[in-house]
């Protein structure tokens, strides 16, 4: 072999620090199989489709999705299986609907020995599992699968304040954030601990008196969790993170904006000010009460923080374009449930799955896809599992209860059925006594209330989607074959789900 | 009298601590027992038991700075010598009152509406409060009470022997939790 001589040598020990600098800017860490696509799934809480002008919302909402949507596929009928975080979050990252996984609770968990049959455990270990959520319940879900999560950061990451002691116990996460966080340092109810609770729900509450000037409705937070962040912070550090994860990774991040308090950071205050009010629905069996009024100006609130996220997301689009992120991910962006704010309704803790609260964005944009591609056959959150394994060539395990989704492996199916529940107030091990369950079936959606006493018997409402997309004209009364057997099949769906686990 | 010598003896304070411990961890137990149904339905019994250990540790550790408060205002308010077997009266009425009033603060925060903290009731805070602590400074004057309040505290001692070794217990759950 022949030997270096001396001068070869200095070349190459001059040509060796420079080669090293360059692969530390060049390339992002991989753990050797950067082969397989790495996924970022990025769920913005309680961000109804209904309000996003992607979606044809009068107000220009999210200009920002819409330059995204140009290199996405874009699925206009895309579902939460309930309307609030936990079953929806759980089906998302369980692919199992809630009657299986039976996370029906506000501050619920999904069955114990489902804990394990989640999007981490089954995309494995080849993938560096990433999870961060901004909303304290979703952690709490999270913390289930923490032992198939390799990165779990907390919920008060990159904010600017936050007061969560479970975060000083990391061995005993989750026994430490039920107890300590949900009872004794309550932020909702009394807090548990009778000296130390009040004295630290006065220190937080002092400290939020000292609101920034930038967000005159307050700074953005949690509704029950004392944790205050700028989103631009927030978007800021996920950038940083994003473009530090070895490859491939899996990142599930859970923002918990635009969800109520509604805190628009004072560049998106007044933005709509001019734009028509919306259309004045009749209240229904399950209104708080709310006025008119009241609920109009929730809705600006509420459409202008989507505003304030829609930029943030348009700062962060801009970053993974930039660094290359995008040519080796999937960029998934969708939400856990939607928004009401008519019918004397606002928020999401109702009985009631209209299309604002249940219809949810879903925009999936694959490595380095350029073309915008519309799907508009009802999919389901409960899809998305399936499809993620699918196009991470892992297998699809049999007790999923989704499909492939349109352009991830999957056909446009308009006659597809998709099905909605709101059980909060049923046991999460017995069979549902008082429960919401809708049906999405092609062109229809109806709705089954089952055991209210409010209502006192099975109420149905039946609405043609294609004709009265604001479901105005309940359509169950008519004498049609179309609605009998709509009626029946809803009635046996319910009966089907309905068993015991 | 030196000041070292006004500081009341073990004697008296354990009965005071255990009016304090009876209302500092009844009030937690309260509170806990509202989620012990829906932890029966989702969490293991040593996950429960967990989370009792955390109430158990926490309210232990709020019944000593509690305790060392009153005890502190004992050695500091302007008793006279012939008062000094005033503490028992004097801490039992300031734990009474002091964390009775906790209770209805407590109340209140929970009632409120998220994002509308009350803080008119806490603007007659100082008010009540030295209300709280003049009464507590005459009721023992007052003899029939302060029998009445000495018998009391000196029965809720017996509450110390099952708080205290649970809170043992507990304690060592938690470490055991936190360390492996």
């Amino acid at each position: 072999m022949k030997r270096l001589s001396r001068r070869e040598f200095l070349k190459l020990a001059a040509v060796l620090p420079a080669s090293l600098a360059f692969s530390r800017f060049s390339s992002r860490k991989t753990v050797g199989r950067a082969e397989r696509p790495s996924v970022i799934l990025l769920v913005l809480d309680a961000m109804s489709a209904y309000h996003l002008s992607l979606y044809g919302y009068g107000r220009k909402t999210t200009p920002n999705f819409e330059r995204f949507a140009g290199r996405a596929n874009i699925y206009h009928a895309h579902y939460s299986t309930a309307n609030f975080t936990i079953p929806g979050t759980a089906s998302l990252l369980m692919g199992t609907y809630p009657w299986t996984h039976r996370g029906l609770h506000l501050s619920g968990l999904v069955k114990r020995e489902m804990a394990h049959m989640n999007l981490f455990a089954l995309l494995g270990e080849d993938y560096h599992r990433f999870a961060f959520s901004q909303n304290v319940w979703a952690t709490n879900l999270l913390l289930q699968f923490e032992s198939d999560i390799d990165e779990l950061l907390p919920s008060s990451a990159f904010s600017d304040y936050a007061f969560l002691v479970s975060e000083a116990f990391k061995r005993d996460e989750g026994n430490a954030h039920q107890v300590l966080d949900h009872v004794l340092f309550d932020y909702v109810d009394a807090p548990g601990l009778l000296v130390f609770g009040l004295a630290q729900r006065l220190y937080f509450e002092r400290s939020r008196k000292a609101l920034d000037r930038q967000y005159p409705r307050g700074v953005p937070q949690p509704r029950n969790h004392p944790i205050r962040f700028k989103m631009a912070n927030v978007f800021d550090g996920l950038m940083g993170t994003l473009t530090r994860l070895p490859e491939p990774f899996c990142a599930y991040i859970h923002l918990f904006p635009p969800h109520s308090p509604y805190r628009a950071h004072r560049d998106f205050i007044g933005i709509f000010d001019d734009t028509p009010p919306h259309i004045e629905k009749p209240e229904h069996i399950f209104s708080e009460g709310e006025s008119y009024e009241t609920i109009e100006k929730n809705r600006l609130w509420y459409d202008e923080y989507i505003a304030n996220v829609d930029f943030e997301f348009g700062r962060l689009l801009d970053y993974l374009e930039q660094n290359g992120v995008l040519d080796s991910s999937y960029l998934i962006v969708t939400s856990d449930h939607g928004e009401l704010l008519e019918r004397g309704i606002k928020g999401h803790v109702t009985p009631v799955l209209y299309e604002p609260l249940v219809r949810v964005p879903l925009l999936i944009s694959a490595p380095g896809q350029q073309r915008r591609q519309d799907i508009y056959s009802p999919t389901s959150s409960v899809d998305l599992l399936p499809s993620l394994l699918h196009v991470t060539g892992n297998q699809v395990p049999d007790w999923v209860e989704g499909r492939l989704l349109p352009g991830l492996g999957g056909q446009e199916d308009p006659a597809r059925r998709v099905l909605m529940l709101e059980a909060k107030s049923s046991s999460a091990f017995g069979k549902l006594r008082q429960a919401t369950f809708a049906m999405r079936h092609g062109r229809y959606k109806a709705i089954l209330y089952r055991g209210y006493e409010r209502i006192g018997r099975d109420l149905v409402e039946i609405y043609d989607l294609e004709s009265d997309p604001e479901e105005m004209h309940d359509l169950s009364q008519q004498q049609s074959p179309v609605i009998a057997g709509l009626t029946a099949e809803l009635l046996e769906q319910f009966e089907q789900i309905n068993t015991l686990p | 009298m030196p000041f070292s010598k006004r500081f009341p003896t073990c004697r008296q304070i354990v009965p005071v601590f255990a009016l304090t411990a009876m209302l500092v961890y009844g009030w937690t137990m309260y509170r806990m027992l509202e989620k012990l149904p829906s932890w029966l339905l989702y969490l293991r019994p040593d996950e429960i038991a967990s989370n009792f250990s955390y109430a158990l540790v926490f309210n232990f550790l709020e019944c000593v700075v509690v305790s060392g408060l009153i005890v502190l205002l004992g050695a500091l308010l302007p008793f006279r010598r012939q008062e000094h077997e005033y503490f028992i009266a004097f801490g039992s009425s300031l734990s009474l009152l002091g964390l009775g009033y906790l209770v209805y603060l407590n109340w209140q925060v929970g009632a409120s509406k998220a994002n509308l903290f009350p803080w008119e009731i806490f603007a007659w805070s100082p008010f009540v409060l030295a209300l709280i602590l003049l009464a507590a400074f005459f009721v023992p004057r007052i003899k029939t009470l302060r029998l009445l309040l000495e018998a009391f505290a000196d029965r809720t001692i017996i509450l110390l022997y099952l708080f205290l070794p649970f809170t043992a217990i507990g304690f060592v759950v938690l470490l055991l939790n936190n360390l492996f």
